[in-house]
């Protein structure tokens, strides 16, 4: 394993269309998957990242990078250099650009942080759909997810006569 | 593990198959938007999560949305909230068809006639590998509701738990296991201090734990490897008595609302990680603090505390200085100014400001809280102006009604003085309005911010 200056260890990951991208362990961390890996020491040389391709694994891997050092880093109360709370503010602006991406960038990525397993960007990624699926008609649920009704009526009304809590 | 790898492949062949086909999507849905149903070619644990973060009727109503949709919400993790999202007679009927594991089941408004269906509902195979408990009986502990045995069945899966107005019984946690707990919440609770002691010992993963109003009989010891952060206030009872016992990563002990902290006792013997303090206040409510065996005192300091809040009226200096002696190395100072604690006695006119160290060694940021500019406010601002060496800011949070750029003006110009320690210090003046501890009650448990006092 390659390391650099600071003494910082560094952790090579591959995407499956060739791609390398050397990140610090730290970042690469934040994945719960990856952390797995690296503890059971099975991360020698590079880690192939099977099903996430290159453009995603890069954005993936500049939100681990923007998120690596305030989780967990309540170390320095009282801090003289950043104010925390602002920290938190910027992050949160930050995440709400990161995240102005169409919707296939977005499925992606919610698939990938849910198999790199990092909670803060699943949440962020599925944020959007949550709120969607929430208090809105089921037309439009459907019609954003753009998802067709296959149901036929009488399948339909099985449905809701089974679930009547839910549509009341 | 063999098991689990040939699963993890065999999940990642899947979700490969999957990705591929919404990248092939993704091209085309790169000009047309609206052409593909990305969502739908999500594998089954990712839909699942969404629908397990959805309030409960909106996760149920997602069975209607397509087939594709049909049989995720009964797998996926439960979310369940009762009453609020659904009513009693749907909670049964959701625990019926619900495959389980759960996410989360939160139970409000208990009623005594719930009780027996309660312990039906938690023993349900729906609400098996729970992660997330909250039991809420609003009308307090003192309708003698005890948390039946089947509360902890999730133990060892539970990572956050939140039980408000009931008691705990005496022997039902001696052998319980948590092992990835991490937010415990106990507010209006009765418990006994080795039943809370033996609750602690089962807890291996707690990092944050909120005592509001909680009524003990016998002493709260604490004793966590893992404990990070402390919140505190004691119920109604005369005494009560907070004990750090072993407490190695503990940075953070909360007292939000500490005037009825009146007559409790917090004895800290080993936290050597304590940075963070408070608020209490001076004199207006006997809170006793020790350190060891002995009262904190100038001579039996706590070293470790950087950033401290208190409550106390203008005419407390004297009383403040006193509790800045205790923390030598203090960094950060809040002081709220209380209207009400006015009746405590005038400031004496001389103080030794070599003596709280840390006015001379660490101290470098104060803030003051519902300042008004006062005579006396100003006098008590000024020692802090005349005397702090190594001061860098000081914030004034002024409420709206006197706040604006007159008032500003004015109190920079009072507090302009040539003689003035630190030649670097700047003033800001913040419009907040009104000031409670309800942003500290919620710090208990938010470590993500360094500094729970400050508001945001």
């Amino acid at each position: 394993m390659a390391t650099r200056e600071a003494g910082k260890k560094m952790i090579m990951l591959k995407s499956p269309d060739g791609m390398e991208f050397e990140v610090e362990e730290a970042v690469a961390m934040e994945s719960q998957t990856i952390r797995k890996m690296i503890e059971d020491d099975c991360a020698d040389t590079a880690i192939l990242i099977p099903n996430i391709n290159s453009k995603i694994l890069s954005r993936v891997i500049e939100y681990c990078n923007k998120h690596v050092p305030t989780t967990g880093a309540t170390g320095a109360a009282a801090s003289d250099t950043v104010a925390p709370a602002a920290l938190a503010e910027d992050l949160k602006i930050w995440d709400a650009e990161f995240i102005k991406v169409n919707r296939a960038t977005r499925f992606d990525l919610i698939q990938a942080a849910s198999y790199l397993n990092i909670k803060g960007l699943l949440d962020l990624t599925s944020q959007t759909t949550i709120d969607t699926i929430s208090d809105n008609s089921l037309e439009e649920i459907r019609s954003f997810l753009s998802t067709k009704n296959d149901y036929l009526p009488e399948e339909e009304q099985t449905i809701r006569r089974e679930n009547q809590w839910a549509f009341q | 593990m063999e098991k689990k790898k040939a699963a993890a492949a065999r999940s990642a062949r899947k979700e490969r198959k999957s990705h591929g086909a919404a990248r092939k999507r993704a091209r085309s849905g790169d000009c047309d938007v609206n052409a593909g149903d990305f969502i739908s070619r999500l594998p089954d644990a990712v839909l699942g999560t969404i629908i397990s973060l959805l309030p409960t009727k909106d996760g149920g109503r997602t069975q209607i949305l397509s087939r594709r949709w049909r049989h995720l919400w009964r797998s996926a993790p439960l979310n369940l909230e009762h009453p609020s999202a659904v009513h009693h007679s749907a909670v049964s009927k959701i625990i019926s068809q619900h495959l389980g594991p759960a996410r989360r089941f939160c139970l409000k408004h208990l009623i005594d006639g719930d009780l027996p269906e309660m312990e039906s509902w938690l023993d349900s195979r729906a609400l098996i590998s729970l992660q997330e408990l909250d039991i809420i009986n609003y009308t307090g502990y003192k309708t003698g509701y005890t948390l039946p045995q089947s509360v902890f069945r999730s133990a060892s899966t539970l990572l956050v738990a939140k039980i408000m107005g009931c008691n705990f019984p005496d022997a039902i946690t001696r052998s319980m296991n948590f092992y990835l707990l991490n937010q415990l919440s106990m507010d209006c609770v009765s418990i006994s201090g080795d039943v809370f002691h033996g609750l602690l010992s089962g807890c291996h993963a707690l990092e944050s734990l909120a005592m509001l109003e909680v009524h003990a009989a016998g002493c709260l010891r604490v004793s966590s490897p893992t404990l990070r952060s402390i919140g505190f206030r004691k119920g109604s009872r005369k005494r009560a008595e907070l004990v750090l016992e072993d407490t190695p990563r503990l940075e953070r002990l909360l007292l939000p609302y500490c005037d009825r902290n009146n007559s409790a006792t917090i004895r800290v013997i080993w936290a050597p990680k304590l940075q963070i303090f408070g608020p209490f206040s001076t004199g207006a409510c006997e809170l006793r603090v020790f350190q060891g065996m002995s009262p904190v005192s100038s001579t039996n300091s706590i070293h470790t505390v950087k950033v401290l809040a208190l409550g106390c009226s203008e005419h407390q200096l004297g009383a403040v200085l006193d509790v800045l002696m205790w923390f030598p190395c203090l960094e950060k100072l809040y002081v709220t100014f209380h209207a009400h604690y006015r009746t405590f006695k005038q400031n004496e006119h001389h103080y030794d400001p070599l003596h709280p160290a840390c006015l001379q060694t660490h101290l470098k940021r104060v803030v003051f809280k519902l300042f008004k500019g006062s005579k006396q406010q100003i006098e008590f601002v000024m020692f802090f102006i005349l005397y702090v060496k190594l001061l860098k800011k000081i914030e004034f949070q002024v409420c709206g009604d006197y706040y604006n750029t007159e008032f500003v003006a004015r109190q920079r110009a009072l507090l302009k003085v040539g003689n003035r320690a630190s030649r670097y210090a700047q003033f800001t003046f913040r419009n907040t309005s009104g000031c409670t501890d309800d942003h500290v009650t919620k710090h208990i448990h938010d470590l993500s911010l360094a500094d729970p006092f400050r508001l945001p």
